[in-house]
């Protein structure tokens, strides 16, 4: 089955139920209160953005020159920097590393580049046990699921389905408490970080200038993770780099307003060099990201700090939820990259994905034109030729009926007669007239008042008697003058 | 030698051949309102974030036997795998946001309970003077791990319903001397 018509599939399914959409209207309103709080600490939040969109663009577009200042500062600093095409060599060089030094544990922090690149399944495929460590990545590995959402892993999940889960895989008693259930996985969690031998991060900043790498959490995973083992790996998209050091008094708490609200996350680390008797390497990935740079029109995408505010906001992304998407970034930002990251024949269907109603490009910390975008994917799918023939042909006959005044008036008198006979749409839009606006106004002309309507259920005119059933000419609604 | 990094760094050349246009330039008007009372402020903040102002130091220290330590005036009795409390330094702290900035590792976070000892003088006003102050401090020899803590370890993964101590301190204190 295509993408395309799994990502259907799976979407109708997931506007229908009701029960998810409860619990995604639940986490969303908690985290929709608590950024209205976190924006209101800053006195210029539209400025701030502008400034993030400036270091961003700054940084993007002199991709490659920052990019070996962080390589030269990085090696400077103790640490070594590997280049990886794709998800291939990226993985082979993490198991490279850890077959020559003898790696049997991994722990692992949140990244969704090491999803991107299928790690874990690499590393346990060689026999190295691979246990992620941040609490909802956890329960996505325990559940074999991938997740939900880039900042949320299980934001579609309630505390019944996580109990359920820990009972069932790891034998623990039912409990209704979030509290106790991160008491289990902190406590089984411990163990693994004290006795593995290498610990992978991803990164949300590379700093250029002073050669470290930026890490954001709320839990102390990640800081365990580069502290406790031998071995720090850190795995991150090559778009990550800004330009100093000094740009992160403003975007972390950017970052941190739009992710989840918090005026600064728990722990922002900067991480320039191994722990004593240790050893640090970077993994730069690429994996199409330069593919994107080279679209001048939609490089802005690569500004990206993955905070997830346009999945949060997005009406598409709130009724089929993250997994549909089927693609490792989901909602808008996912659907305008994953076309250029994984070809744009497969995925160009997730520009259709949107209401074109630009929220996201609203909520955009550093204001990627992410709406306009997907409308650029879908002019970009058709100059391909990558469209649906079907699609092509309606637009086409919309085209030839919308250039004539005769053609026009024709199409009118279908969608009449379309209502006459009850034509039932498959969504509460509403029905056609029966009557066309050229009926009405001729009508009107002609009796100079209020016409009858031609059809049941006829909203006479714009005005508040839309439900009205021919009582237009009573209530005078209408602004007959 | 492997091509992966000469590939990678020609693709971008050749992608930045052709320009994009920059954003509309941002106006002077500052992100944040000025920090007027520091001490203030990071109380407040602090505070806010969960943290803890401790006042009597004897008195917090009789809780915990086993104490792992690298403040020399407060002497430890214990590794940081078994210890109670882990009790640090730090390189400076932000009013801001409450902020205590660390460059120690795994004894800040490892430790159930961490309590860190600072000095009035190490306090700053704002996130860029502290990455000013550290820049002056450690340009061009940086410690190999900075830490900005905002509080106590949380999550709220689940049902986004705030649980204290996901995998780091379940509890933060600080003791200005």
């Amino acid at each position: 089955m295509s993408a395309s018509s799994q990502f259907l599939d799976a979407a109708r399914q997931k506007a229908g139920d009701l029960r998810h959409r409860a619990v995604i209207q639940k986490a969303i309103g908690a985290y929709d209160a608590k950024v209205a709080e976190g924006k209101a600490r800053f006195t210029d939040w539209q400025n701030a953005r502008a400034i993030a969109a400036g270091r961003k663009w700054d940084a993007i577009n002199h991709l490659d020159r920052y990019l070996e200042q962080f390589e030269r500062t990085v090696i400077a600093n103790g640490g070594q920097v590997h280049w990886a095409e794709d998800s291939a060599q990226a993985r082979q060089i993490v198991l490279d590393l850890a077959r020559q030094r003898g790696v049997r544990k991994v722990v692992k922090s949140k990244s969704m580049v090491t999803e991107e690149i299928h790690l874990n399944d690499a590393l346990e495929g060689a026999g190295i046990h691979t246990v992620e460590t941040d609490l909802g990545e956890y329960i996505c590995q325990i559940r074999g699921e991938p997740p939900y959402h880039i900042v949320t892993p299980v934001m579609h999940l309630t505390k019944g389905d996580i109990a359920q889960t820990f009972h069932d895989k790891l034998g623990t008693p039912l409990t209704d408490s979030a509290e106790e259930l991160t008491m289990i996985a902190r406590a089984r969690l411990r163990q693994e970080f004290v006795t593995a031998d290498m610990g992978i991060t991803g990164a949300n900043f590379l700093v250029a200038d002073t050669g470290m790498i930026a890490i954001t959490e709320n839990e102390g995973n990640a800081r365990l993770s580069f502290s406790l083992p031998r071995i720090h790996v850190a795995i991150t998209g090559l778009e990550k780099i800004i330009p100093r050091f000094e740009d992160l008094a403003l975007l972390w708490p950017l970052l941190s307003t739009s992710g989840t609200g918090q005026s600064l996350t728990v722990y922002n680390s900067l991480v320039s060099g191994p722990r004593p008797g240790g050893e640090f390497h970077v993994i730069l990935l690429d994996n199409g990201r330069t593919r994107l740079l080279a679209d001048a029109e939609q490089r802005d995408a690569l500004h990206c700090i993955r905070c997830g505010a346009c999945l949060n906001v997005c009406p598409v992304y709130k009724n089929i939820g993250g997994h549909s998407y089927g693609t490792t970034y989901q909602g808008p930002i996912g659907s305008v990259i994953t076309p250029h990251l994984r070809g744009t024949q497969e995925w160009s269907h997730l520009s259709y994905a949107s209401s074109l109603c630009g929220a996201c490009t609203d909520v955009c910390p550093v204001k990627i034109d992410l709406h306009h975008h997907l409308l650029h994917n879908r002019r970009n799918a058709v100059r391909q030729q990558f469209d649906n023939p079907l699609q092509r042909l309606a637009f086409r006959l919309w085209l030839w009926t919308m250039q004539s005044p005769g053609r026009y008036r024709l199409a009118g008198k279908f969608a009449a007669l379309a209502g006459h006979l009850g034509f039932k749409p498959p969504r509460h839009f509403p029905m056609p007239t029966g009557a066309t606006f050229r009926q009405w106004w001729a009508r009107e002309q002609t009796h100079g008042g209020p016409a009858s309507p031609g059809g049941p259920s006829v909203p006479a005119r714009p005005g508040p008697s839309t439900s009205a059933r021919g009582d237009a000419r009573t209530t005078g609604h209408g602004g007959e003058s | 030698m492997n091509p992966a990094r000469a590939n990678i760094l020609g693709r971008i050349r050749t992608a930045l051949q052709t320009d994009s246009a920059p954003p509309v330039a941002p106006s002077a008007s500052a992100p944040f309102a000025p920090v007027t009372n520091p001490a203030e402020t990071f109380r407040a903040e602090f505070l806010a974030q969960r943290g803890e102002i401790i006042t009597d130091l004897p008195a917090f220290l009789a809780d915990f036997p086993k104490v792992a330590s690298d403040v020399d005036a407060l002497p430890g009795n214990a590794g940081i795998h078994e210890a109670d409390l882990g009790v640090t330094g730090c390189e400076c702290l932000i009013a801001q946001t409450g902020t205590i900035v660390v460059s120690t590792r795994a004894i800040s976070v490892l430790p159930p309970v961490h309590l860190v000892i600072a000095r009035p003088d190490q306090l700053v006003p704002d996130l860029a003077d502290a990455f000013a102050l550290l820049r002056q401090r450690y340009d061009g020899r940086w410690p190999a791990a900075l830490s900005f803590i905002t509080g106590p370890s949380r999550t709220a993964d689940i049902e986004k319903i705030l649980v204290m101590g996901a995998h780091g301190p379940k509890r933060l204190a600080i003791y200005i001397q």
